[in-house]
């Protein structure tokens, strides 16, 4: 059952999120710099089930969701930490899965350096940055550490007030999208939903398994690497075996689209990505989830270290992209420079 | 300038099911002022180059950009349509090569 359902879920969700595009560093970056929202959009239909789903199966008794505890220094941290290797590995940890099964090299190496990075921390050489910075937690009453719990929201009514009050603004701003125009693949809605369904689908999976939570790329990742290398499966879960299916569903997608040709990056970006993926791992580990534990799974349970992490991965992703389009920009300018020098006087116009 | 996958490739056509109302080669004769190869490169790269691409053309100038990804295929002309440029083709040439003519605004 946890490999068949694992291995069946992730193949559904690489597919998914290939045909959709679904990269959640374009989502995130778009809030700056650039003017389309389609993959927000993707991203809020995402959640609207997600937050709706685990408050309706927790209040049914399917589920208890576990929440992180408020450690908000490593939540901060990590989280930034993250944004900046995602813009570096030219993806988040997601997209750096469904893009190794397209063939993209650059995306393999980022994998291996996400896979490298996850374990520094989690259990291994540079386990004293996470302790440190997990030792540090703010107590929410003595309760989990969700909004819910933090307004002091005790009764169900009020609670399902709150949801309300996200989603309803939510559902209006989604209700005046423009027509996403030039669209290859899936559009927002259907992505958004797909990739909504497959992650609330986690969640029951893994409760008929005992494992109290969704969706997640870093923890998973982290247990099939020791396992692979140790031997030891203490770790392993149905989310692990997702993130063996998921390149294999985006392969399948992408082979069907022809789309899935093997393409090496210049050196130089191949050794940022590989780069880019190690930072994207320890900000990961430290922050105890990425763009989809963290910013899907913890942010449908309103968990207040889950918000606090994703803020702070937009914040680092926004600082990087700013450094990337600077750097380029003067590359640029002096590559203009350089071909004015070298034509002849009276010549330039 | 011309390329190997410029403005006459004849395989250049309809080869994909949703183009978002955008009929692929109406401006077929449109010749490209600048060309800009960014087939290996993923985001935000893509879309930071061709918009530095853009600031530096004049307005009603042609840029011609090359994209490896589907994803690079549909956000770059998606954004640069929204910041006001005139995206005049999406062209699939060959799996995993798109052509994105746009016209500075």
């Amino acid at each position: 059952m946890i490999v068949a359902g694992g291995i069946s879920l992730g193949l559904l969700l690489g597919y998914a999120l290939q045909r959709g595009g679904y990269c959640m560093n374009t989502a995130f970056r778009s809030f700056y710099l650039e003017k389309d929202r389609s993959l927000v959009r993707a991203w809020a239909v995402v959640l609207l089930i997600n937050v709706i789903g685990v408050a309706l199966l927790t209040e049914l008794g399917v589920l208890l969701p576990e929440v992180a505890p408020f450690f908000w220094p490593a939540a901060i941290v990590g989280g930034f930490v993250f944004g900046i290797g995602m813009v570096l590995a030219g993806g988040c940890a997601s997209g750096t899965y469904y893009r190794c099964g397209r063939g993209m090299l650059g995306s393999i190496a980022a994998l291996v350096g996400f896979v490298i990075g996850t374990a520094l921390i989690d259990g291994g050489a540079l386990v004293e940055i996470q302790q440190q910075l997990r030792g540090t937690t703010i107590d929410v009453s003595g309760r989990e550490a969700t909004l819910f719990n933090l307004l002091g929201l005790e009764s169900t009514a009020a609670r399902w007030l709150l949801i309300a009050g996200i989603s309803i603004p939510a559902i209006v701003w989604l209700s005046r999208a423009p027509k996403q125009r030039f669209l290859i693949g899936w559009g927002w809605r259907k992505t958004g939903a797909a990739v909504g369904v497959l992650a609330l689908a986690t969640w029951v999976i893994s409760a008929m398994q005992g494992r109290d939570f969704g969706l997640s790329f870093t923890q998973p990742t982290v247990a099939l690497t020791r396992f692979l290398v140790t031997g030891d499966s203490a770790g392993i879960s149905v989310a692990s075996f997702i993130v063996i299916g998921v390149p294999i569903g985006a392969f399948l997608a992408a082979k069907a689209a022809g789309e899935a040709i093997l393409r090496m990056p210049d050196p130089g970006r191949f050794v940022r990505q590989f780069g880019g993926g190690a930072t994207m791992g320890l900000g990961a580990s430290i922050a105890g989830g990425c763009n989809i534990g963290h910013s899907i799974t913890g942010v449908s349970t309103l968990g207040i270290t889950a918000i606090t992490s994703t803020a702070f991965i937009m914040l680092g992703c926004w600082v990087m992209t700013g450094i990337v389009y600077r750097s380029e920009r003067r590359k640029m300018e002096a590559e203009i420079a350089a071909m004015r020098s070298a034509v002849p006087q009276g010549e330039t116009s | 300038m011309t390329t190997a996958f410029g403005a006459n490739a004849p395989e250049a056509v309809n080869n994909r099911e949703n183009w978002g109302g955008i009929r692929m080669s109406d401006q077929k004769e449109q010749k490209a002022d600048r060309t800009v190869d960014l087939l290996s490169e993923v985001c935000p790269y893509t879309f930071v180059k061709s918009k530095l691409e853009l600031e530096q053309m004049e307005t009603g100038q042609i840029l011609q950009i090359h994209l490896g990804n589907s994803e690079s295929a549909s956000n770059v002309p998606r954004s640069v349509d929204l910041e006001g440029h005139e995206v005049l083709s999406v062209d699939q040439t060959e799996p995993s090569h798109w052509v994105v003519t746009v016209r500075r605004a």
